[in-house]
């Protein structure tokens, strides 16, 4: 067991060094210097590229990057936020985002599981074809679009919620982007759910545990969400990472200062000090998620564990 | 019960004596008329194809999805030619007009002042008597009738270029990993891990920063990032087919490794990876839009469904029908993508309750 | 099911942690009693001495003391400052700062503050943007060495001889240096207060150090919403009486609008074609800015461009009159000279651009004589069709859209490429000289020609179309060292007939700001460059 955990670890720390490097060459290859600031002078310039140490060759300047970064140094903004550390503008922006993320997760899986469990116990009724109905909207929709809609009808027309991210409001401006954005999760984790349990249903054991006369409630309990959930969960983890990090276009809609609208008015302004901070920081919550997973699946399943194949 | 044990039912009859001259073809009689003689579809030798087929059409979402497809595709086709209007002529002082269409719709709209609301008709005011436009026209007096599907016209061609995409990259390189394994997997492997491992939404974003914007700009960025799902669903199912024993029969005949690959397994996986493909698609075209809405997305003056929505959404409380058509193309498009795609997944893999 | 309850607890935690941390951002003051205003626009930084656009100074004037503020006359108005005396020469000006100036943390400010907020504006490692101010718009002693590093900062020509007084010395003399007073750049800075920031000056609230009405109480790089209260140690408390205000960045005019209608906002500003809603709405406020947009291109570079008849033909080609009614809606006047009418006044009260038509022969729209010049231009670059690349933002995507279409249509043989490009590309591209043709506005900083003229000089910044007329930049240098106002603006007169002679660069609108104003709201007004000043308004519930 150990062995497997240290080669996993190895390998997620590979592939964080690599994603550094490769957003690092990417950079690279933008057009401009960060100091394109039309007003600045040629002198000017020369003293900042030396100062921020642009005027180093390629190689060395990556390895001072890492060495920084190691720190939990990613340099100052050049752009959005002139010379402000890059850790000071994330540190703000990330809880903000990974709580909305948080609570759109709980929410739409909690709504979706039960959604799920509904359609695969009455399978083929009405129930059933209006909760695939609902999924397929779910997963066909964007989630701007929810949110849109959302915004019009209960911060506009109804006023039931502030239209935008309101600090002095923080709970009642947190409620439309969650909703907009579980929805997705809702969809996925309802079709997932539903194919599981009705697999578990199908199964040999829940229907010797029928044939017992085992309760509907002891069957749904001990036999069905026990079995299924687990799949489920993996599910979930994976679209944890993309909810934690943010959403550019819910963010955008809702005016909520969080890393997903840092992300793209950073990539727009050709801020690449952020850009790299949070790509790293999104990589990190990845392989952080990915490597948890592998262990979990590693302590559930040996023979995961013995092969070394990652679990598809 | 089928017609040979009918004649051994005859045949053994006792009452009957054997004639000396032997047996003609009048002495032999049907126990059951035809009718009564049912094939039993359990066991009757159709092809893997077509029980696929008939599995999807059995279900009427599925159909549904396929006829709003075909629908769609059509419209892409012809579309952009009913009104008669060109998608990029621009008429500013047709701009804003909402959507008129004889019988139906006046090209009267109401508008939400601060002070109540004001009726409109802008139609009357430039004394347009004879003009229908279906859709209304957006703020540079472009039919918007036209423009909407000429912009599915683009994203329908988004979805076929990732469909290329995750056939000629994504197929290969998962079936060849798959097939090949050892170090070779374990490499390939480790780059779709660190390659995943990159938010795709940096990729193709810094793309769009380097290239010129463009669906050039669209289709590279699916190549880098849209391979891999197919990849590691082409790999997995080689891995599961490699080991069984018409790979082993072919290989003892001395058929050659890619020979095994592209003719022996192919074949037998295609099923699952054209569900694949229909699970990409929908990506692809949302990710069109989504670039749009972000600002990144196709060229000026062409037009997509992305740009028609983010260009919609920036007037939709002035005019909603700007948003509204578009809209729902995409969410139909989508829609019909995604109700194939399942009923694909169901059709050639009832089995197996895990392919996503 | 002890899994199931593991998951469960899990929950559980997770939304008591979050609803923890809501419950420790307790609400400081109700929204409805401060003034809530949503720009289209946010702040690239808080740090006076660094600030450069119009957008920070929005964010910046409520927490900024300054020696002078602009004042709803079209003038300044001391505020900090007793007053000003200025040497026979025009190159010195003395200022005498009030008694008893304090921070918003209750210290003191002194004569001191303000040379450390000039020195800071010419340090080349702050790389300022800015420092124009002091370099372009009025030179300050020593600036040009400061700037580039050969001389220490402290040789920057502005002094405090004692704790109430501030010399500033220029190397030529400047009537409109007061305006320069009133820019957020000059707001004093505590020079131990910045250094206690360990680096992080100007980053949050707590590394934000008032001098003026409002004390920025919550405030976040890029945070789309800065929150002040009213500051008891100014020193004109008593004309505040707002107990607090909050700004925040929405981009798009809808939300805007939403948020103004359901009462969240009490001034938004907005686009031209929202306008049509508020028809007849008091709220409605119209202002001009002196924000002119123009076309220019490479003047050195490409050849094309370079060819005098081919600019004219662009110039004519444009139906000006048609995109301002269709595109623009309301707020924005087609602009055919170099100053847009009604900013610059002379010394006699006349406008300066009093005649918008004065160049209608050579720049107005005729697509007939844009088709001459355009044959004309074709002969003499022994071509039959042209392709220019035109740069723009990526926000006036639907504008150029309208560029292509009319330039296209007027001029056969010309294809225009339009790029759109980020902020961060269309500067890097502008530097380098990288570009064909480009779509840009200008606002200016002060009510002067010079203010528009200024980025045609040669060695300006400014000027990216690399425009060298030795004769313009003769009748610049000379209205420079001019003192009498009468023969300056003469002077300017003819500066200005050059460029439109060489049609150095097309003009093609001037555009203003247009904001719904909700009547609760009082003792607001405008300054000359459209900013709309709120500091010292009332809000009625």
């Amino acid at each position: 067991m150990g062995k497997y955990i240290v080669k996993k670890l190895l390998i997620a720390v590979v592939t964080l060094f690599l994603v550094i490097l490769i957003l690092f060459l990417f950079m690279e290859l933008m057009p401009g210097s960060p100091f394109n600031d039309p007003k600045l002078t040629d002198e000017q310039r020369m003293l900042l590229e030396k100062s921020y140490g642009l005027d180093q060759p390629v190689m060395v300047r990556f390895f001072i990057y890492l060495r920084n970064i190691l720190k939990g140094d990613f340099g100052v903004s050049y752009h959005l936020s002139i010379n402000t550390p890059v850790t000071v503008m994330i540190r703000s922006r990330l809880p903000l985002s990974m709580k909305i993320g948080f609570l759109a997760m709980l929410f739409g899986s909690a709504v979706g599981l039960c959604i799920g469990f509904l359609a695969a116990f009455h399978r083929g009724k009405a129930v059933d074809v209006i909760s695939m109905i609902i999924t397929v909207i779910g997963i066909s929709v964007p989630s701007y679009i929810f949110a849109i809609a959302l915004s019009y009808f209960v911060g506009f027309k109804w006023r039931w919620l502030p239209l935008l991210y309101d600090f002095r409001l923080p709970a009642r401006s947190i409620v439309m982007p969650v909703l907009a954005l579980s929805v997705f999760v809702m969809a996925v984790i309802a079709r997932f759910t539903r194919d599981e349990a009705i697999a578990v249903l199908q199964s040999d054991y829940v229907l010797f545990a029928k044939c017992q006369g085992t309760s509907k409630a002891t069957l749904l309990f001990r036999y069905v969400i026990r079995n299924s959930l687990m799949p489920v969960i993996t599910v979930m983890a994976l679209l944890l990472v993309g909810l934690l990090t943010g959403s550019l276009v819910t963010e955008q809609i809702f005016s909520i200062p969080g890393i997903g609208f840092l992300l793209s008015s950073a990539i727009t302004s050709n801020d690449y000090n952020v850009v790299i901070a949070l790509s790293f920081i999104y990589a990190a919550i990845f392989v952080t998620v990915r490597l948890l997973l592998d262990i979990l699946y590693g302590i559930v399943d040996p023979r995961v564990r013995v092969s070394g194949n990652d679990p598809v | 019960m089928d017609q040979e044990l009918a004649v051994q039912a005859v045949h053994r009859n006792p009452s009957i004596a054997f004639p000396e001259d032997g047996f003609k073809e009048e002495d032999f009689q049907f126990v059951k008329r035809e009718e009564g003689l049912e094939t039993d579809h359990t066991y009757s030798g159709e092809s893997f194809f077509r029980a696929a087929v008939h599995r999807f059409f059995a279900r009427k979402a599925n159909i549904f999805g396929l006829v709003l497809l075909c629908l769609l595709v059509l419209m892409s086709i012809i579309g952009p030619h009913i009104s008669g209007y060109s998608y990029d002529e621009q008429d500013l002082e047709r701009e804003g007009l909402a959507p008129r269409i004889p019988g139906i719709l006046s090209g009267a709209e109401t508008l939400s002042g601060t002070r109540g609301d004001i009726e409109v008709n802008r139609y009357e005011e430039l004394g347009l008597d004879d003009v229908y436009y279906f859709f209304g026209t957006d703020s540079l007096g472009r039919d918007l009738f036209s423009r909407c599907f000429q912009g599915l016209r683009v994203s329908l061609l988004i979805a076929l270029a990732a469909g290329l995409i995750d056939l000629v990259i994504g197929m290969n390189y998962g079936m060849i990993s798959g097939f090949f394994g050892g170090r070779t997997d374990m490499l390939m492997q480790q780059f779709v891990d660190v390659a995943s491992s990159i938010p795709s939404l940096v990729i193709v974003t810094l793309l769009m920063l380097i290239l010129e914007p463009g669906i050039g700009a669209i289709i590279i960025a699916l190549m880098l990032t849209g391979w891999m799902e197919m990849s590691i669903v082409a790999r997995a199912q080689v891995l599961k087919l490699k080991e069984q024993e018409f790979v082993l029969a072919a290989r003892t005949l001395g058929a050659g490794q890619f020979f095994i690959l592209f003719r022996e397994i192919l074949p037998n996986i295609v099923g699952t990876l054209i569900t694949q493909i229909m699970v990409t698609i929908p990506n692809a075209i949302f990710l069109e839009t989504f670039l749009s809405f972000v600002g990144l997305g196709l060229p000026i003056g062409s037009c997509s469904l992305g740009r028609l929505i983010s260009d919609g959404f920036d007037n939709c409380l002035l005019h909603p029908y700007q948003l509204v058509p578009c809209m729902l193309l995409l969410i139909l498009l989508m829609i019909a993508c995604n109700l194939i795609a399942d009923g694909l997944k169901e059709a050639f893999d009832p089995g197996n309750r895990n392919a996503v | 099911m002890a899994r199931v309850l593991f998951f469960l607890a899990v929950f559980g935690l997770m939304l008591s942690g979050c609803s923890g941390m809501n419950g420790t951002q307790k609400a400081q003051a109700s929204p409805a009693q401060e003034l809530n205003i949503a720009y289209s626009v946010l702040p690239i930084t808080m740090d006076g001495q660094l600030s450069s656009d119009v957008a920070d100074e929005k964010y910046l004037l409520p927490m900024s003391g300054l020696l002078f503020r602009l004042d709803s006359n079209g003038g300044y108005e001391p505020d900090l400052a007793e007053g000003f005396t200025v040497s026979e020469d025009g190159c010195t000006y003395t200022i005498r700062l009030k008694e008893n100036l304090r921070y918003g943390n209750g210290e003191p400010i002194t004569a001191q503050d303000f040379v450390y907020a000039f020195r800071r504006l010419a340090d080349p490692l702050n790389a300022s943007q800015g420092i124009f101010l002091i370099t372009d718009v009025c030179k300050v002693k020593n600036v040009e060495d400061v700037m580039t590093g050969t001389l220490p900062v402290e040789e920057l020509g502005v002094s405090a001889p004692d704790a109430r007084s501030l010399v500033v010395e220029l190397s030529e003399p400047c009537p409109y240096f007061p305006y320069v007073l009133t820019k957020a750049n000059c707001a004093p800075c505590s020079r131990s207060f910045y250094e206690s920031c360990n680096g992080e000056y100007a980053t949050s609230a707590d590394t934000l150090l008032s001098s003026g009405p409002f004390i920025v109480d919550r405030y976040e790089p890029l945070g789309m919403q800065v929150h002040y209260v009213k500051n008891p140690y100014y020193v004109n408390a008593d004309r505040v009486s707002l107990p607090g205000m909050t700004i925040r960045e929405v981009a798009s005019t809808q939300e805007a609008a939403m948020c103004y209608e359901a009462g969240e906002e009490d001034i938004i500003q907005m686009k031209g074609e929202y306008a049509a809603l508020a028809e007849g709405d008091p709220a409605l406020q119209q202002m001009t800015t002196g924000i002119i947009r123009y076309l220019a291109g490479n003047l050195k570079n490409v050849p094309a461009w370079g060819n005098r008849n081919i600019r004219l033909a662009i110039a004519n080609a444009i139906d000006r009159e048609s995109i301002v009614e269709h595109y623009f809606q309301t707020g924005a006047a087609s602009l055919t000279r170099c100053i847009p009418t009604g900013f610059c006044v002379e010394e006699d009260g006349s406008d300066f651009a009093a005649d918008p038509e004065r160049y209608s022969d050579v720049c107005t729209f005729d697509a007939d004589r844009a088709r001459q010049y355009w044959q004309q231009g074709l002969k003499e670059l022994g071509v039959d069709s042209l392709t220019i690349e035109l740069m723009s933002a990526s926000q006036v995507q639907a504008l150029m859209e309208i560029l292509k279409e009319q330039l296209e249509e007027a001029l056969p043989g010309l294809t225009l490429d339009v790029r759109l490009a980020s902020p961060g590309q269309l500067t890097d591209a502008l530097s380098k000289g990288d570009f064909e043709l480009y779509f840009m506005g200008w606002a200016a900083d002060y009510p002067d020609p010079n203010s528009f003229l200024g980025i045609l000089e040669e060695g300006s910044p400014m000027n990216r179309s690399v425009y060298a007329s030795k004769a313009f930049n003769d009748l610049m240098n000379k209205a420079a060292l001019e003192t009498d106002p009468q023969k300056r603006m003469a002077l300017l007169h003819q500066a200005e007939d050059t460029v439109m002679e060489d049609m150095a660069f097309i003009p093609l609108f001037s555009t203003g700001d247009t904001y719904l104003i909700s009547e609760k709201v009082e003792g607001y007004f405008l300054t000359f460059n459209g900013g709309l000043s709120c500091e010292y308004s009332k809000k009625s519930r």
